[in-house]
């Protein structure tokens, strides 16, 4: 009996030939019930052999023909079983289908053609995008498409959508620069990091709006987690944007940097990053890479690029550069000022004065005293949590037993009124660590001015502290 | 081709330009989300993301489908620890169908033996 094995050997599956042999035994009684008479008396003679030697013209060709069938059943039935005993073993069923995502615009023919209609913008899908498809449909090019389809609206989106089949081709003429701008066409620009601050700060509500591409220098990456990463962006302007990306456990570059040893700085040019909201504690303008974001191409945005590169290798680049590098270290912003809402302070706590009284712990605060390096020490709201915090920051293991006996004392106290104040004083005052403070002081009208309120506490970057001072004073 | 031929195929290829050109959408404010499809528009390519794939995974108990959004390359990996999956799956059911051959086998040998 042979078998087309072509048909059963796979790439991968190539130890299912075993259970093909296994299957032969069951099928070939089940395919051999329709087969010819013929075929049943020469199969039940001791010599099959022989027995069609002495047949017929005619009854050669009926076997042959049921021979030749009985081959192509077997092997489809046997196909059959071997995939359905694969997908009762698998649980699930994966496909995926391929698609390029594009805004577009109506293109504008007339010269004198240009109200505000006509910039409406739209998003195309394209499935499963053919290459003569993705050839034509590039940044800055017109196309003409027949029988588009037109999908629901999608926060005031129009959402069009086109397959394999969908008709494109590009216009007889080349559009003229004039055209193209008449039609509202703008060519991807990368904002500058002064720009995205005022962004994140000021968010727009649409997604579409908080989308920006960017070309700045990388002086720092951290992993937050085996899933999240973080890049610090800056400019000559020195604003930071803090990027984060979430991604798999397997990405060991996120922001394609290439070769994780490359030397920081380095320039940078990333598409379609999502502005979120300025952090408010670190003081940075902070950015999410998208499932749209990715690496700009290397033509796109060449020239800031180029000036970037010039700019990060002179000597007041690297040294600004550098100084950005510190002040990120040691949490202090540049836009830090008397007379910003969100400040920062680093200093030594002094003691505490009195306590607020809430319903809940979490609403209770005392007022610290906070030792800058100014003339007059500054007084600020510190809620319960973050005193417990402080007081774990001030923690040192060589010098203090009566750490847990105060924590304790100021868990068991947490409406605060009880706490031996005197007490939590002494340890601050023996327990001195440089720390730094996040404050907000709330808006306010007239001659009340209400207390700076700390939003957050961390141990100040002492190392970085003293470049920055050392830098200041060298500038002197 | 003859003469005739070429006339009726340049009148085609006119004719369809010119069905095209005046049936040509000028505005996308022109277009309604439920007006069927647009019979021919010409677009501004004003920003191109990047390729995406759609995964579709059905679960074949519950038949219940969940779609996720990959990149190019989110979706290679997944396809290939798909496959792993599934090769490991079918030497899993290899191995038994062969362990189940082997028994037939050595029955079917015990039987002629005796």
């Amino acid at each position: 009996m042979r078998l087309a094995w072509p048909v059963i050997i796979h790439a991968v599956d190539i130890i299912l030939i075993t259970i093909a042999i296994f299957c032969l035994l069951h099928f070939s009684k089940e395919v051999d019930e329709d087969a010819p008479t013929e075929w049943k008396e020469m199969m039940s003679t001791n010599s099959p052999e022989e027995y069609f030697e002495k047949l017929g013209m005619a009854e050669k060709e009926i076997i042959n023909d049921w021979s030749q069938k009985r081959q192509m059943l077997m092997q489809s039935m046997i196909s059959k079983s071997i995939e359905d005993s694969l997908k009762d073993h698998s649980s699930s069923e994966r496909s995926s289908s391929s698609y390029v995502r594009v805004l577009v615009k109506a293109f504008c023919h007339s010269k004198y053609q240009s109200d505000t209609q006509s910039n409406q913008l739209a998003e195309l899908t394209i499935w499963r995008a053919s290459e003569e498809q993705l050839h034509l449909v590039k940044e800055g090019s017109v196309v003409r498409m027949k029988d588009l389809g037109v999908k629901s609206d999608r926060g005031g989106l129009l959402q069009l959508k086109a397959n394999p089949e969908t008709q494109m081709e590009s216009l007889p003429s080349e559009p003229s620069q004039y055209q193209l701008i008449q039609s509202g066409y703008e060519e991807r620009c990368p904002k500058s990091l002064i720009r995205i601050t005022l962004m994140s700060k000021k968010l727009e509500p649409s997604p579409l709006a908080r989308e920006i591409d960017v070309v700045a220098i990388l002086v720092k990456l951290d992993k937050l987690d085996d899933h999240t990463s973080v890049a610090y962006l800056t400019d000559e302007s020195g604003f930071v944007l803090k990027l984060v990306r979430n991604h798999g456990l397997m990405n060991k570059d996120p922001f394609y940097l290439s070769n994780i040893d490359t030397s920081l700085p380095t320039v940078v040019a990333y598409c379609n990053i999502q502005v979120a909201s300025f952090d408010t504690s670190d003081h940075f303008a902070t950015g999410t890479w998208s499932l749209s974001s990715c690496k700009s191409p290397g033509r796109l945005m060449q020239l800031r690029r180029e000036e970037l590169q010039a700019w990060s290798t002179s000597s007041i680049g690297m040294e600004d550069c550098r100084t950005v590098l510190d002040r990120i270290n040691a949490g202090i912003p540049l836009c830090a000022g008397p007379f910003n809402r969100h400040i920062v302070c680093v200093g030594y706590i002094l003691g505490l004065v009195g306590g607020d009284a809430a319903k809940t712990p979490s609403d209770a605060s005392m007022n610290v005293i906070i030792d800058y390096g100014e003339e007059m020490p500054l007084i600020a709201r510190l809620p319960f949590n973050l005193l417990l915090k402080s007081l774990q920051l001030s923690h040192s293991n060589n010098i203090d037993a009566s750490f847990s006996r105060i924590i304790g004392n100021t868990l068991s106290h947490a409406d605060l009124l009880d706490v031996n104040l005197q007490e939590v004083d002494q340890y601050f005052q023996n327990n001195q660590t440089l720390l730094r403070f996040s404050l907000e002081t709330a808006s306010c009208y007239g001659d009340d001015l209400s207390l700076p309120v700390v939003t957050g506490v961390s141990s100040a970057g002492v190392d970085a502290l003293s470049r920055l001072h050392l830098m200041k004073l060298c500038s002197k | 081709m003859s003469f005739y031929e070429h006339k009726m195929c340049s009148f085609s290829l006119i004719s369809n330009n010119l069905i095209s050109l005046i049936f040509l959408v000028k505005s996308l404010s022109d277009i309604f989300p439920d007006g069927g499809s647009i019979p021919a528009i010409d677009l501004v390519i004003c920003k191109r993301y990047p390729k995406m794939f759609r995964e579709q995974m059905k679960d074949i108990v519950t038949q219940n489908i969940t779609y996720t959004h990959l990149t190019e390359a989110e979706e290679a990996s997944r396809q290939s620890d798909y496959d792993m999956n599934h090769q490991r799956a079918s030497e899993k059911y290899a191995d038994t169908a062969r362990k189940e051959c082997s028994e037939v086998s050595l029955l079917f040998y015990l039987l002629t033996v005796v």
